[in-house]
């Protein structure tokens, strides 16, 4: 079985994909991943069982090749396999498709520092532009944590289950089931694993203590992750999947005629997921606005590339986020985040076509009426 | 602190929490490092009716001004007046200074002059209660506020009036919303729109917007409303989480009337949850009384109707109490719903309370072997027990702290022998100051001592948790009631309470056949009957408890009044239908889900909702009771299981 493989690089016995590693990552156990992913292995533990026979069977493969003569194979036979419009891509296996997936994404991404920001980068421009938040800021938003306590009892089941892979999260808005959209969950699987890799950028460069690390009363209820607190990467990944899933939505308004309220609720549950990394006691609802704004990018360089026609380039508007204590310590509510301009002055960066992602974006489409 | 201190204005309670307990509970919370107005209740015998203007009270250098929230114009010279301290912040406010203030309060000649509380024979009595947060007053007093016309309402059929009281009003969902005339956020900071004196009233034209502007998302409208959002080291409404009480209570009241049951709503402050006792909202709740009564009368001028039928349910509780119908809260309460019931029917359900296992309630007489009493270790707020004596008698009581074992009788750590006058002695262990012990005569004339503990897990002060025990010498001239004050944490947020209770070896806990004992053990002092709703003891209000639906008789916890108390269960309601389904079903916070809750709580409302569809038959005027009599002429009610009627009533409703 194979699938998506991020951080861990060698596909082991399960393969178990990029899921995976984002678990590594959050230094959680990987079993919670798996039992996100499972439909996919399911689909691609067919491929396994599928595989060369070995052993036993190569006995018969010296006894019977002499019936086929001895002639050799005309070269002009042999047709090229169709590649239009990266059609090869559905000769690989998920897992190899997946390298190919974050190859042609993170050759585009960059970043520079400066002046305690971080500028992030697509094809050289900047996408994202954060700064750095002030200690005073990080104090005067423990008392979200402090508040947001009261809730482990009711949300403990919920914040234990986003552990891992955050599709299952979402499929229960859409009606999606890994049998019927394994191309649109290898899609998400793909833009979560993405928002892991961007993620891990500024969170290594800006280098925010967690709450627990400043605050000994904050005794998060899951083992805070080992990486920086600045932006949340649950909060990027949240709002990554809704952003894809609400471009699914107003991709297909047959299959979804009340598009509108189902967009509603991912947005809904991106919040929600977001939210609940600061009720266990590991987030700042700032961090979740950064990583929202990421998120938000992420995905929709991801929509742009897949679906804007060859040759041609999307454009997109630059965000930046600074928050102080003045003008930024505000809870995360993602109706005030929609709301909320972020755009950075005239700034635009531009998102080419992605022949991959492309395929990927049309396969997906495929699976809907 | 002095080692015996003389307070005689302040009761019991508040004298521990501004004075030698003021390490703990309110004053340990980070919650007090913000403004807080304090409230409580005043009353005069003869009653009157306060200015607008607020009474300035002065002593030891502090002028406080005495505000009244909103009071319904109905009852000229209330007796009863609730107020709030503004200007001060509770933080600053010193036991001695509080003392003074309400000292002047009862010297008529600071009373008297342009208005206020005054003038007039003075005040007789100031019981402080559950300071609340300064930014939730509106300077300037409450303006006025109108109620519309909903074209809904059917004008040839009457129009009732459904009112609660409770916390987490889900005043923003789909069963409920378009029939909430008016609901008050208490707790709430002030909107600048100024309707009501403190906290934030939505009307249902202001609910409408709201719900325009935010659409089906209810997270949005409860924030933009302020009701969510706790920043600010502000308690968390129990709107934030699924299931809240006062959304099961008013669903269980409200869900199934029709467009002419309107609803008017009060939401208690979410901060006053660091009170573990229940003791102390008597000021939230009697403004929230007047303030129904008033928002009902301007949705009576809305339809151009006279005084509008009404249902309040109340589903609060606390343990204490003299259970004789004199409490200040309960005569409040009666003189308010007795004056209104001149105008239209007027009922007030409550709950006959949850304790009836609690082992919170002792009957000890002179002489009697002393009863142990088991204080938690890691009890993080503070412990009260209420010795009441019939009138009459005098107090005498003796306290002995944890002994060198645990079974052990140990040291007296306070004793009080001959009482004539309002008296305090400090609880001493090891040299620490850990509690209070008062005797006073209340109001109804009878005497109570109130044994005020730290909690037991403290940072400075705690007292030692293990087996204490209370005796009346044989001198003393009769037997007392005991009751221990709830100590559980409410609605949410960490309170750190744990429950302490009488352990008497010859209460039987268990049967013989290894069932829970729900009869009493004749000869213990400890009795599961008079464990009861010690708010519930008024004239006017219908009691209900809890019925198992199987026809197995009364839910464990569902409370008994003894003989002798003022009042008792009148009915009870099933609220758990099968074994399977413990609880009764009612509305989330939020549309669409339902959740189970048991209690007696849930029992109240549902009451509620059954006499609602026939109060309109009740004439004004002729209601000298509860309203029983009105119920039993519908078809709600068969006869409760015998046998049990202390706990069930005479009869019980099915859902």
């Amino acid at each position: 079985m194979s699938g998506f493989n991020g951080i861990n690089g060698i596909n082991g016995i399960n393969g178990i994909n990029g899921i995976n590693g984002i678990n590594g990552i959050n230094g959680i156990n990987g079993i919670n991943g798996i039992n996100g992913i499972n439909g996919i292995n399911g689909i691609n533990g067919i491929n396994g069982i599928s595989g060369y026979p070995v052993g036993e069977s190569q006995t018969t493969g010296f006894g019977i090749r002499h019936v086929a003569g001895h002639a050799p194979i005309d070269p002009a036979t042999i047709t090229a396999e169709d590649t239009k419009d990266e059609a090869q891509m559905r000769l690989w296996s998920d897992q190899v498709r997946g390298w190919i997936y974050i190859s042609e994404f993170l050759k585009n991404y960059s970043w520079a520092l400066a002046g305690g920001e971080i500028t992030l980068r697509w094809a050289t421009k900047p996408l994202l532009t954060l700064g750095n938040p002030a200690p005073e800021l990080l104090v005067s938003q423990l008392r979200f944590l402090t508040s947001y306590m009261d809730l482990r009892p009711d949300r403990g089941g919920e914040i234990l289950g986003q552990m891992g892979a955050l599709a299952p999260h979402y499929a229960f808005i859409l009606g999606l089931t890994p049998s019927r959209n394994p191309k649109l969950y290898e899609l998400i699987d793909l833009v979560q694993l993405l928002c892991t890799h961007c993620v891990m950028i500024p969170k290594h460069y800006l280098t925010v203590r967690r709450p627990d690390q400043i605050d000994g009363r904050i005794m998060p209820m899951i083992q805070t992750p080992s990486h920086g607190s600045f932006p949340s990467g649950h909060a990027t990944q949240a709002m990554a999947i809704a952003t894809l899933l609400a471009a699914v939505v107003d991709a297909k308004p047959d299959h979804y005629p009340d598009g509108e309220a189902r967009k509603q609720l991912l947005y809904k549950q991106a919040e929600r997921i977001a939210a609940n990394r600061t009720v266990a006691g590991v987030h700042y609802p700032i961090d979740s606005w950064a990583g929202a704004m990421l998120g938000r990018e992420v995905a929709g360089i991801v929509v742009d590339a897949a679906t804007t026609p060859k040759n041609r380039s999307a454009v997109r508007a630059s965000q930046a986020y600074a928050p102080t204590l003045a003008t930024g310590d505000v809870d995360y509510f993602v109706d005030d985040f929609l709301n909320t301009d972020h755009v950075d002055a005239a700034k635009t960066y531009k998102v080419a076509h992605s022949g991959p992602l492309a395929w990927l974006w049309t396969e997906a489409m495929k699976e809907f009426l | 602190m002095a080692a015996e201190t003389d307070i005689q204005n302040l009761d019991p309670y508040t004298a521990w929490r501004f004075g030698a307990g003021r390490a703990h509970d309110f004053f340990a919370s980070a919650r007090a490092a913000r403004p807080h107005l304090l409230t409580g209740v005043v009353e005069r015998p003869d009653g009157h009716r306060p200015d607008p203007a607020p009474l300035p009270l002065t002593g030891r250098g502090k002028t406080v001004p005495l505000h009244a929230p909103t009071l319904w114009s109905g009852l000229a010279a209330p007796r009863f007046l609730p107020f709030m301290m503004e200007a001060v912040t509770a933080q600053d406010l010193a036991e001695d200074d509080l003392e003074a203030l309400f000292e002047s309060a009862h010297a008529a000649g600071v009373v008297t002059g342009s208005g206020g509380f005054g003038p007039g024979s003075g005040l007789t009595r100031i019981m402080a209660g559950a300071p609340i947060r300064r930014d939730t007053a509106t300077a300037g007093g409450a303006g006025a506020v109108a109620l519309s016309a909903d074209p809904a309402v059917d004008a040839k059929r009457p129009l009732i009036v459904l009112g609660i009281i409770d916390d987490g009003i889900p005043f923003a969902h789909a069963a409920l919303a378009d029939r909430m005339e008016a609901v008050w956020l208490q707790g709430m900071k002030a909107d600048g729109s100024g309707s009501v004196r403190f906290g934030r009233e939505l009307t249902r034209d202001r609910i409408a917007q709201l719900r325009a502007a935010h659409g089906a998302d209810e997270d949005t409208v409860y924030r933009a409303a302020g009701a969510l959002g706790g920043d600010d080291l502000r308690a968390q409404s129990p709107l934030i989480g699924d299931a809240a009480h006062g959304a099961h209570t008013l669903g269980a009241l409200a869900e199934g009337g029709d467009a002419n049951m309107r609803i008017i709503a009060v939401d208690l402050p979410p901060d006053v949850t660091w009170d573990t006792s229940g003791h102390g909202k008597e000021a939230l709740i009697l403004s929230a009384l007047h303030y129904i009564f008033d928002r009902a009368e301007r949705l009576a001028a809305a339809h151009g109707r006279a005084a509008l039928p009404m249902v309040v349910n109340l589903s609060y509780n606390f343990a204490g109490g003299g259970h004789d119908g004199e409490g200040i809260i309960e005569a409040a309460l009666d003189e308010l719903v007795a004056a209104r019931r001149a105008h239209a029917p007027t009922a007030l359900t409550m709950p006959a309370g949850n304790g009836y296992l609690d082992r919170g309630h002792a009957a000890l007489a002179p002489g009697d072997p002393p009863l142990a009493w088991v204080l938690p270790p890691d009890d993080q707020t503070s412990t009260y027990l209420e010795a009441w004596w019939p009138e009459g008698t005098t107090p005498a009581l003796t306290l002995h702290g944890p002994g060198p074992d645990y079974g052990g009788l140990g040291p007296i750590v306070a004793e009080l022998t001959t009482v004539t006058a309002r008296r305090t002695v400090p609880i001493r262990c090891g040299g620490r100051h850990v509690g209070d012990l008062t005797a006073e005569e209340t109001r109804s004339g009878r005497w109570r001592v109130v044994i005020a503990l730290a909690p037991t897990e403290a940072t400075t002060g705690a007292a030692p948790a293990g087996r204490w025990h209370v005796a009346l010498p044989a001198s003393c001239g009769a037997a007392a009631r005991l009751r221990i004050q709830r100590d559980l944490s409410y609605g949410r947020g960490f309170t750190g309470a744990r429950q302490s209770y009488f352990d008497d070896p010859r209460n039987l806990l268990f049967t013989r056949g290894g069932a829970v004992a729900e009869k009493d053990t004749p000869g213990a002092a400890v009795t599961r009957e008079g464990a009861f709703n010690g708010m519930a003891t008024g004239q006017t209000s219908l009691i209900s408890g809890g019925a198992k639906g199987w026809g197995s008789g009364a839910e464990l916890y569902a409370g008994a009044a003894e003989p002798g108390d003022a009042t008792r269960t009148d009915l009870s309601v099933e609220v758990s239908h099968t074994l399977a389904e413990v609880g009764r079903l009612s509305l989330a916070s939020r549309s669409g889900p339902r959740h189970r809750m048991t209690g007696t709580s849930m029992a109240a409302p549902q009451t509620g909702a059954a006499l609602a569809e026939t109060i309109s038959d009740a004439q004004a005027g002729e209601e000298a009771s509860n309203y029983l009599a009105t119920l039993e002429r519908t078809g709600h009610l068969a006869p409760a299981k015998a046998g049990e009627a202390p706990r069930l009533g005479r009869w019980t409703i099915a859902e």
